[in-house]
């Protein structure tokens, strides 16, 4: 496998080596129908992002117990952060996000109007070739399935981006699903970094994976975030996320999973800001001096300026000289070559020392 | 694969000023295998003062502008590309007259200010020797080329002939990598033999650069420490072996280990005469090797499976050192 840094491109939207950081918005478990479906993506767009991403889903044939409960918080009070327990049966909490074929076109045509690429994840192989027609940018693959070779093959072969979800998987089988999508003859691949858990725990998290998996793999490397709030995102970004997966709300405290970890629209558009900032700021690995800096550089650092009155004949020593800003003379390290020689004529204290003021 | 080797021949100044010389030169540089002939451009009364004792020496080495575009139209001819190093200013005017596709720096200029600067104004690629001098000579360098050119290349060298052992200080080059990420570091080998280069290659470096003679008998003043063609054909091959033995990066089964993978590894088997029906404990199991050519090895079980067999049912009779499949087991009722 060439070690060459490879670039994911969506139209004209690129993820990974020299590309700003690529932002998706997760809206797949916050959703709760088409329009409201259509106002994320409009508050997504809004703020800046570069991609939306949904989940589709199969309740009937997915969830076989339709009584299975399933427990998940609920934020109460967005100011005292008071927070309650709820169970639910997963069947109805799926049946809430679950959309038409029809709906579905009708959200992406939606995300494409907005200008937004349009992501989903897939329980089945139907679902995926529905993403497929549906001219989708790209698939993720559940952490899950990380080892559904069949899954992941299909979707290789599509042709649409791979979005490898890696939680709870060794880095061997990250390489193993890697090699079934290239055996697939594709090399469209994301490598999610995923930390398990709704919100992950902070032991979970493990950030420092993200550079071990940019130096085992080409690929660009996503960081899809389960907190609440966005300081992993900042530190994901610092460590070299490529992308940075966030779930949004219209509002956190809305009775369902997952809101309460997800951001509101004000929020959206300053996280976006501040990834994008971190990112300038992250600037270059090879320490290069711009002309600016040098000649800031050089206002304040020192020069040798006469400590005191001298005669013509004085020893230049470290008790005539005193080193002061600015820069514009002769700096310490030259004038360590001089000290020993005598002054060429008579000077004043404070005078800035120039060569020819040396015999 | 790593990325592949690449080796200059460096003719420097063993053409002896004569053109011919220098056309043998690049034939031999060609015959040994190397991708780059190299010698250096320069006006002598350019860039050493009147009295050096270096002066008539490299007044008697000096080819013209003239002798080198038929050295140039030579190497092209043969097939080795030609480049040199700009050793003053005139020197690097003749490169760019000429159209060389790379300029190198000498270590001796790493400080030349207005040559870097002349350098960097060009444009084109540029290589610089590193030799005696310190990291931040080399920064101070680099920050001038790079106003020109984003395509350079540093060479950790030794600036003595021959450098010894404890002088050549190869841990430089990750140092280097380190201190300039997007830089690639080479090697600049001033050492007698291989060994050197081995080492240079294992610490990452890709472009080595070797001095070569024709004959180390010839008079001059470098010919006899440099490399006979015999010895920079066997360092071109050593280097080249090197890169080959390092690889890929991947941990995977080389692909000429796949018998030893089948053969050489343990699968389950039954330990003693086990009568059909019997239950297996795991004194009846034992990773043990197998006779591949007459079973098929992938319907056999992995060491790793050894206690999940326990307390399954043998379909039939298995003979002591039988492999264990799941087709001769079932769960027990």
């Amino acid at each position: 496998m060439s070690t060459e840094p490879r670039v994911v491109a969506f139209g004209d939207r690129k993820v990974g080596f020299g590309q700003p950081v690529f932002v998706t918005f997760e809206a797949g478990p916050t959703h709760s129908g088409v329009e409201s479906a259509k106002r994320l993506i409009d508050e997504a767009a809004r703020a800046g992002a570069d991609a939306i991403k949904f989940q589709m889903t199969d309740p009937d044939r997915l969830v076989s117990d339709r009584k299975q409960l399933f427990e998940y918080d609920v934020l109460l009070d967005k100011e005292t952060g008071a927070r309650e327990t709820v169970r639910e049966p997963l069947y109805d909490i799926l049946c809430r996000r679950a959309l038409s074929q029809s709906q579905w076109q009708e959200v992406k045509a939606h995300a494409d109007a907005r200008g937004l690429a349009f992501f989903a994840t897939v329980p089945f192989v139907e679902q995926l070739e529905f993403l497929a027609e549906l001219g989708c940018d790209s698939v993720k693959i559940a952490s899950a399935d990380v080892n559904h070779f069949p899954l992941i093959r299909r979707a290789a072969r599509t042709g649409m981006c791979l979005q490898l979800d890696t939680g709870n998987s060794s880095i061997g089988e990250i390489e193993a699903a890697i090699d079934a999508i290239r055996e697939e003859g594709s090399e469209n691949i994301i490598i999610h970094h995923c930390p398990s858990g709704y919100p992950a725990r902070l032991e979970s998290i493990n950030l420092n994976i993200i550079p071990t998996l940019k130096r085992m793999f080409p690929y660009p490397v996503a960081f899809s975030d389960h907190t609440p709030s966005w300081e992993m995102d900042v530190a994901a970004v610092a460590l070299g996320a490529d992308l940075v997966e966030k779930t949004i709300t219209e509002d956190r405290t809305t009775r369902s999973i997952e809101h309460i970890m997800s951001i509101e629209p004000p929020e959206m558009k300053e996280f976006v800001r501040i990834l994008r900032d971190i990112q300038t700021a992250l600037g270059r690995t090879r320490r290069v001096m711009f002309p600016e800096e040098r000649r800031k550089r050089d206002a304040v650092r020192r020069s040798a300026f006469l400590a005191r009155d001298v005669a013509k004949g004085d020893t230049v020593d470290e008790t005539t000289i005193e080193f002061r800003r600015p820069g514009y003379g002769i700096s310490p390290a030259l004038c360590e070559q001089f000290f020993g020689r005598t002054f060429a004529r008579p000077l004043e204290a404070g005078h800035l020392l120039d060569l020819t003021d040396i015999a | 694969m790593t990325e592949p080797i690449r080796i200059i021949a460096e003719g420097e100044i063993n053409h002896n000023g004569d053109v011919e010389l220098a056309k043998k030169l690049v034939e031999t540089a060609h015959a040994c295998k190397a991708d780059f002939i190299k010698f250096q451009c320069f006006v002598a009364d350019n860039f050493i003062a009147p009295g050096s004792s270096f002066l008539p020496i490299f007044k008697e080495n000096e080819l013209s502008l003239d002798e080198f575009r038929a050295i140039k139209a030579h190497a092209a001819k043969v097939g080795v590309t030609f480049i040199s190093t700009a050793s003053d200013l005139a020197g690097l005017r003749m490169i760019v007259d000429l159209d060389l596709p790379i300029i190198k720096l000498g270590s001796t200029n790493i400080t030349n200010t207005p040559l870097l600067e002349g350098i960097a104004e060009t444009g084109k690629p540029v290589i610089l020797s590193t030799g005696a001098s310190t990291l931040a000579e080399v920064a101070e360098a680099v920050e001038i080329v790079a106003r020109g050119t984003d395509d350079i290349t540093l060479m950790h060298c030794t600036a003595t002939y021959p450098a010894a052992d404890d002088a050549l200080n190869l841990s430089a080059i990750p140092t280097m990598a380190a201190a300039f990420p997007g830089i690639p570091v080479g090697y600049s080998d001033h050492s007698p033999g291989t060994t050197a280069a081995i080492a240079a290659i294992g610490l990452g470096a890709r472009l080595l650069e070797k001095h070569f003679t024709t004959d180390k008998s010839l008079p001059g003043p470098d010919h006899a420490i440099s490399s006979s063609p015999e010895e920079l054909a066997e360092y071109i091959e050593t280097a080249h072996r090197v890169a080959t033995m390092l690889g890929s990066p991947e941990k995977r089964p080389a692909e000429t280990e796949a018998g030893i993978r089948r053969a050489g590894r343990r699968y389950l088997t039954a330990v003693g005469d086990i009568p059909a029906g019997a239950v297996l404990d795991d004194r009846m199991i034992r990773p043990r090797r197998v006779d591949v050519a007459n079973v098929d090895v992938d319907a056999l079980l992995p060491p790793s499976l050894a206690r999940s067999l326990v307390g399954w049912t043998a379909r039939r009779a298995l003979r002591d050192g039988e492999p264990l499949g799941w087709r001769n087991l079932r769960p027990t009722d």
